[in-house]
């Protein structure tokens, strides 16, 4: 018999990666002239942030290496350099669960969106360290600023529809050490 | 249980660690592969394109045909201006139909006169747009044609009218074209009645800029701009667009092709050029020529073709 966490664990990380393969469906269809002024929200790194910050046991740190490095080599970007800056994110965000665990809203919102802008200073740090072209600033900036604004509308989607909420007391015991 | 919990993060902890510590170097391995071997790494990146991609093919055409079908709808709405717009285009194209007669038939006499053929090489392959992976820092399209079609890097990739970008990147049924919007693209192109020879410079707008034209004063707005050929990057006279100049007082070109719509793109076949590489025999006599001049990759028919005189 295979234990129900374990099986509810794997279905919510098959869900994760197809909400990740969505989103990257929808960047690459080929739909306008791909010269909007505006940058978009980086959905993905919402997601995973909104996902690892509530269930962190759903977003295990090889999945978003997986997802991230196929969409560095998918939009042609360097590949591995955006997913080294968003592994190092995640791992810190995991250190940061338990304290997340019992604050209100704000408080997330505010540490999501300083690691997001850590993520894009830190990918634009590494640019410039080894030299590869980089997009500009201004864009660059615009969009960071448009994922921490999208950042509470995914966490509300994946609160109204996929259920991920924060650990509860009563949860918590039930689930034992895998937390 | 919570005894068990408490063992377990001591050790587990350390162990999580030095495997995140792996994987890092081994992606930031992975990124200095990139680095130092690029073209092996964009092989590699043209090789999951090509898997990923036409994976997705059977979802991405129901969802684009929708949204087209939104756009044309919304198109509806602005039906009458469209009709009194279209009236006066058609008043202004009449005009030109008949300028473009004549000059057409003035253009075969020329032809006749010359005895001109033009190159039988320059055919084209089809392609249709797959995916466009654009975003505001990228500007580049897939193609569903491939090495398996003989397409080559470096080709001319053109709609119906205009030059859209040159392939950059092949898989084997697929291929990338970076549009001429991309801040990577750089073409040499020639500004045609006064002849000024310039760069044409993507930088992610959806007008290119023209840079280091020589007399800036010669070229007018709405002046043609047409591929140059120098360099053996693009062939000669592929039409590129018009001169405008942007509001910042640049000049800009206004691509012909049709950006918001690319559908079908031409790839053109196109041989590099041959060069001549050795002195001639009557400035100086070298015995092994005509060696090298072999080894460079020649097109089968290029050295018949009076390459010689």
């Amino acid at each position: 018999m295979i234990d129900p966490v374990t099986t509810r664990i794997w279905i919510y990380r098959a869900a994760f990666l197809g909400l990740c393969f969505m989103v990257l469906f929808l960047r690459l269809l080929p739909l306008g002239d791909g010269a909007d002024p505006l940058p978009g929200p980086d959905l993905m790194l919402c997601l995973t942030f909104a996902w690892l910050v509530r269930r962190p046991e759903f977003v295990p740190a090889l999945l978003i290496v997986a997802v991230f490095l196929l969409a560095d080599f998918l939009f042609m970007r360097p590949p591995a350099l955006k997913t080294i800056v968003v592994l190092i994110a995640a791992e810190f965000l995991r250190g940061q669960v338990h304290r997340i665990r019992d604050t209100a809203f704000t408080f997330e919102f505010m540490l999501v969106a300083a690691t997001i802008l850590a993520v894009v200073t830190g990918e634009r740090l590494l640019h410039a360290l080894t030299f590869t072209g980089q997009p500009p600033l201004g864009g660059a900036v615009l969009a960071a600023l448009f994922t921490i604004l999208a950042y509470p509308a995914v966490v509300l989607f994946s609160n109204v529809l996929f259920g991920v909420k924060k650990v509860t007391l009563g949860e918590a015991e039930l689930l034992g050490h895998r937390l | 249980m919570a005894r068990d919990r408490s063992s377990e993060e001591t050790y587990s902890r350390p162990i999580r660690r030095i495997l995140i510590g792996v994987v890092l170097l081994a992606l930031f391995a992975v990124f200095l592969v990139w680095r130092v071997d690029n073209p092996r790494m964009e092989r590699f990146r043209a090789a999951v394109v090509d898997r990923v991609v036409p994976s997705m093919d059977w979802a991405m055409a129901p969802v684009t045909r929708t949204a087209r079908m939104i756009e044309d709808f919304q198109s509806y709405a602005r039906i009458y201006e469209q009709n009194q717009e279209l009236r006066r285009e058609l008043q202004q194209m009449k005009a030109w139909r008949e300028a473009a007669l004549q000059l057409e038939q003035k253009n075969a006499k020329l032809l006749d006169l010359n005895n001109v053929q033009l190159n039988p090489q320059l055919t084209y392959v089809t392609g249709v747009v797959m995916a466009d992976s654009g975003s505001p820092f990228r500007q580049s399209v897939l193609l569903n044609v491939g090495a398996v079609d003989g397409i080559r890097d470096g080709w001319a990739t053109m709609d119906g009218l205009g030059l859209v970008g040159r392939i950059s990147g092949v898989g084997r049924t697929t291929s990338r074209v970076i549009l001429l919007t991309d801040s990577n693209s750089r073409i040499p192109v020639t500004i045609q009645p006064s002849g000024q020879t310039a760069m044409l410079t993507g930088d992610n707008t959806p007008n290119p800029l023209v840079d280091f034209v020589e007399t800036p004063e010669l070229v007018q707005p709405g002046d043609r701009i047409v591929s140059s050929g120098d360099a053996g990057v693009f062939p000669a006279g592929l039409l590129v667009g018009q001169v405008a100049f942007g509001s910042d007082g640049r000049m800009r070109a206004r691509l012909s092709a049709d950006y918001g719509r690319l559908d079908f793109l031409r790839v053109l076949r196109s041989q590099p050029a041959e060069r001549i590489s050795d002195p001639g025999g009557l400035v100086s006599t070298r015995p092994a020529a005509p060696e090298e001049a072999r080894s460079t990759p020649a097109p089968d028919t290029a050295p018949e073709t009076g390459a010689d005189d």
